[in-house]
């Protein structure tokens, strides 16, 4: 982990509200893992004070990508640098998605900017043999839905579900889901999920139903990131946990939910 | 010519006056990528209890403005783990090392700084008396006389420099620090977090699992700054101040109204090398104002 000055390659508007932004660092970019994340100063003033966590999006030493959505003050403060700007940015933290070793179905299940470190995910695995891979990718409508064409891309199988039913299938992403599993026989892929905290209940709901692995990179709020403050715990069977330090990826069949 | 930023505070000996603040930096290694830790004067280690305990429920913090909220419920391994565990990495690095404990009973505080006595590498023991978020925690520093047996009890289990952490949340603070110092403190730090609480509007829930935490961060400088300057005026015995300390004139601010020393907190969380950098700054004013040592700025405020 290292605190360094990043340099702002692109930062655009991808989808409204969703920003992309590409920055130079290579000491950092090369130590990242698709999982892990990084903490982001927004400006140099009091408010806001800490830092953003941010997971990578896409990970090309030097280079890495943070796709965010614009959600208050800092993302809104991040939103607004421009190319040539120096970051201040701190990582990588955390452990990573744990990729299989042995060849496995893979079904990615993202919810809005849940989607972001997805991506990276995806490169890994789309480089590795796998049996099949699935990207369930939900969102409210067309207009926020992010990475269908990178996972596409990839060659991955790709599903869309939006709230409105304005592109894809009308549903939530975990409908999506259990429809998979309902159609395949002997499926037993391995999950990896992110996104908003109801469907990541529902998804280890089917998981455990289904006897299916299931992993999530689960968000707090983070202050340190270097697990020295515990502020950034969650509550697992075995007891508290730190989203900066033992995750952010967990086992979702360990998180006791709130 | 060079500054001389030492500082003594009882036999505490700090290479420069400023020190990382406890529950902000850990017990020093999960910060030994990100700077060079002996650049700090001082590492006061996250609160110890006598049995482990498992913290809060979570949410434990949430950002306010210029500030933080925390709760995290002194979640330690214990004494024991702190000693096994934690003391092999402080061995290895030069900063003084200020333990910082809590209890929920007099008679465990003793037993801590007892434990403690004995342990090589502990230069100082702060007693947590302060703590917002655990039941019965505050409550010591709330009361002149309760302040005055927690100290007496430490003090009279150890032999090492003994510093009480007070809490803001008292109608005077300076009345509790004199009670610190007659029960035998070396020095008074302050200040610990202030009471404070978020909503959630959507949810009609409050954003921390505790309901309440601790405020820290820029916008508790200023009265922290005043109690340390009616703390100052008060007692004799050295104060450590802290309290939304982010750069060096902050921490000059706090040493010019009477602070020997002081403690940097939050701004670890922005700038994990901030400790270090307001060492620099302190030592680059001094030199600008031509101030040979400690003397020179320690409680030179005009009035």
């Amino acid at each position: 982990m290292k605190q360094v000055l990043g340099k702002v390659v692109s930062n655009s508007e991808v989808k409204p509200e969703y920003f992309l932004m590409e920055i130079e660092a290579p000491s950092l970019a090369g130590e990242a893992k698709p999982g892990q994340f990084l903490t982001i100063r927004c400006g140099n003033a009091t408010s806001p004070l800490l830092r953003r966590p941010l997971g990578f999006h896409r990970i090309n030493d030097p280079r890495f990508q943070v796709l965010y959505e614009v959600v208050g003050k800092g993302t809104r403060l991040l939103s607004e640098m421009k190319a040539g700007n120096k970051v201040d940015i701190l990582g990588p933290m955390g452990n990573g998605f744990k990729i299989p070793d042995k060849p496995k179905d893979v079904v990615i299940v993202a919810g809005g900017i849940g989607v972001a470190p997805l991506v990276a995910l995806a490169e890994t695995l789309a480089g590795k043999k796998h049996k099949r891979i699935y990207a369930v990718i939900g969102a409210r409508d067309r207009k926020s839905l992010l990475c269908e064409r990178d996972f596409r891309d990839m060659g991955i199988e790709t599903l869309v579900a939006t709230d409105d039913g304005s592109c894809g299938r009308k549903c939530f992403a975990t409908q999506i889901l259990e429809d998979l599993f309902s159609a395949k026989r002997d499926f037993s892929p391995v999950i990896f999920a992110c996104g908003p905290e109801a469907m990541l209940q529902k998804v280890a709901a089917i998981a455990r139903k289904r006897k299916a692995e299931a992993y999530a990179s689960l968000e707090e709020n983070i202050a340190c990131g270097v697990g020295a403050c515990l502020g950034c715990a969650i509550e697992t069977r075995s007891g508290y946990k730190l989203v900066c330090e033992d995750g952010p990826v967990f086992n979702l069949n360990e998180v006791v939910w709130r | 010519m060079k500054p001389d930023l030492k500082v003594k505070i009882g036999k505490l000996k700090l290479k420069n006056p400023v020190m990382v603040a406890s529950g902000t930096f850990g017990s020093g290694e999960e910060y030994k990528d990100l700077l060079d830790l002996n650049k700090i004067g001082g590492i006061v280690t996250k609160s110890i209890t006598l049995k482990p305990r498992e913290g809060n429920a979570p949410p434990r913090i949430v950002e306010t403005p210029s500030g933080m909220l925390n709760s995290i419920g002194l979640q330690n391994d214990g004494v024991e783990a702190f000693i096994k565990e934690k003391i092999p990495f402080l061995k290895k690095i030069r900063p003084a090392v200020i333990v910082s404990i809590a209890a929920h009973s007099v008679n465990d505080y003793g037993r801590l700084a007892e434990r403690l006595d004995g342990v090589s590498r502990v230069d100082a023991i702060e007693i947590n008396i302060s703590c917002p978020n655990v039941k019965g925690g505050l409550e010591f520093s709330r009361e002149p006389f309760s302040a005055f047996e927690v100290v007496n009890a430490v003090r009279r289990k150890t032999k090492k420099t003994v510093i009480a952490k007070l809490s803001p949340n008292v109608t005077d603070i300076a009345a509790i620090a004199a009670a610190a110092e007659e029960a035998g403190a070396d020095a008074v730090s302050l200040v610990n977090t202030f009471t404070g609480m978020a909503v959630d509007v959507d949810t009609k829930r409050p954003v921390l699992g505790n309901i309440v935490g601790g405020l820290s961060g820029p916008a508790i400088k200023p009265v922290a700054l005043r109690m340390v300057w009616e703390v100052f005026k008060r007692v004799k015995v050295p104060v450590i101040g802290m309290g939304g300390i982010m750069e060096s004139e902050d921490a000059l601010e706090f040493m010019i109204a009477g602070a020997s020393a002081v403690q940097v907190g939050t701004a670890n969380f922005v700038n994990p090398r901030a400790a270090a950098e307001i060492a620099v700054g302190i030592e680059a004013y001094m030199r600008g104002n031509k101030i040979k040592n400690m003397k020179g700025l320690i409680g030179c405020l005009k009035v």
